[in-house]
């Protein structure tokens, strides 16, 4: 283990961190946050003024885990740590790269988020992993794993398709153009600005409550165009059942920040 | 997702076992492969060993049957359960699919 300096994921001024191979334990300095960017990250998250508080918690309270690429064995594993967030920092293994635009947790013990590379998430199946790590903290709500899953799933496909690989449309063709569309997949994340981009995923929980938001750093896209009802849906579709999904199985759901942040939330069964 | 092939005298078999999902899509074509240069008259999808299917994953079942149908061979998808049963039920699948428990 070595004491190195290193920027804070929020663009600030350098902070220090123990710096460990695999796993380093950073804890972010809330004061360099400038106002503006703070009401940003409020506001794309949809947290509003009750998350204020929370900032200051965080470094008190748990540890942000910086993660060099991982299996996903191992993300499950330190997903388990009772750490406040899980942030890879990419493959080149620097801090640096953690890059500008990032979230805390609201509360430290009842929040979580993990931040992985577009490259990490598509290979890691992270819904699965974050449903385990949210059972592991009391977080999961009685009856709801399987529509909290499902809707998690839904999200984090469209942010790394849709969004930070900026696929527009599953072909609805012929299996030809299906495999058209499995090449383009393969070919943009071969792209180093694409593989780069952040995937950030943030939960947090009370005794009546889940709430979960899906960032991405794509290009965003206009909500009012995506079908709201599985009625609206053509059964023959190929693609297009996502969203309605979402709004059948959550209790609520939102788009905010231009199509980039989808927001779920679910309610404990009376 | 995994899966295996079995062949019989009039139906082929794909058991598919794990999570189907939006990163499988280069799996299918090695699925749809299992209808090149065969004369059967079924083609039978088991998915009782699913643990989970997304949205991307239901759009390549519809795939499998439209490959299906093309070759005049009749598509059954069978077995589904748990969470798998309920999404295959919630995007109506089974009306464009014959799917049996």
């Amino acid at each position: 283990m070595t004491l190195a300096c290193c920027r804070s994921p929020f663009a600030g001024p350098w902070v220090t961190a123990w710096l460990m191979t695999e796993t380093r334990a950073f804890h972010p300095l809330c004061s360099v946050l400038s106002t503006a960017e703070r009401d940003r990250i409020l506001h794309r998250f949809g947290l509003g003024s009750r998350a204020e508080a929370a900032f200051k918690v965080l470094e008190q309270r748990r540890p942000v885990l910086l993660i060099a690429a991982t299996e996903r064995r191992s993300l499950g594993d330190i997903l388990g740590e009772p750490c406040a967030a899980v942030v890879e920092v990419g493959h080149d293994g620097l801090v640096e790269s953690v890059g500008g635009d990032w979230v805390v947790a609201p509360d430290a013990d009842c929040g979580l988020v993990l931040s992985l590379t577009t490259a990490s998430a598509y290979r890691l199946s992270c819904a699965p992993l974050l449903c385990e790590a949210l059972e592991r903290r009391g977080a999961m709500l009685s009856g709801r794993r399987a529509a909290i899953e499902a809707c998690l799933q839904e999200a984090i496909a469209n942010a790394l398709m849709h969004g930070n690989l900026g696929i527009a449309k599953v072909p609805d063709g012929s299996i030809g153009s299906y495999q058209a569309f499995s090449r383009l997949v393969l070919e943009r994340l071969q792209e180093q600005r694409r593989r780069m981009r952040r995937l950030e995923i943030l939960a947090h929980w009370d005794d009546s409550r889940l709430e979960i938001a899906i960032a991405d750093e794509g290009d965003g896209f206009d909500a009012a165009r995506v079908r709201r009802s599985l009625d609206e849906v053509d059964p023959h579709s190929h693609s297009g059942r996502g969203f309605p999904m979402m709004r059948t199985l959550a209790d609520a759901l939102d788009v905010r920040d231009g199509g980039r942040c989808t927001l779920l939330r679910f309610l404990a069964c009376p | 997702m995994e899966f295996e092939s079995l062949k019989t005298a009039d139906t082929i078999e794909a058991r598919l076992r794990g999570r189907l999902e939006f990163t499988d899509h280069d799996r299918l074509r090695e699925i749809v492969a299992l209808l090149d240069n065969v004369k059967v008259r079924r083609f039978v999808v088991d998915i009782s060993g699913l643990e989970f299917i997304d949205s991307a994953g239901l759009g390549m079942i519809l795939i499998l049957q439209e490959e299906a149908e093309q070759k005049s061979i009749q598509m059954i998808v069978r077995g589904p359960r748990d969470s798998v049963r309920r999404s295959i039920d919630l995007a109506k699948i089974g009306e464009i699919v014959t799917v049996e428990d």
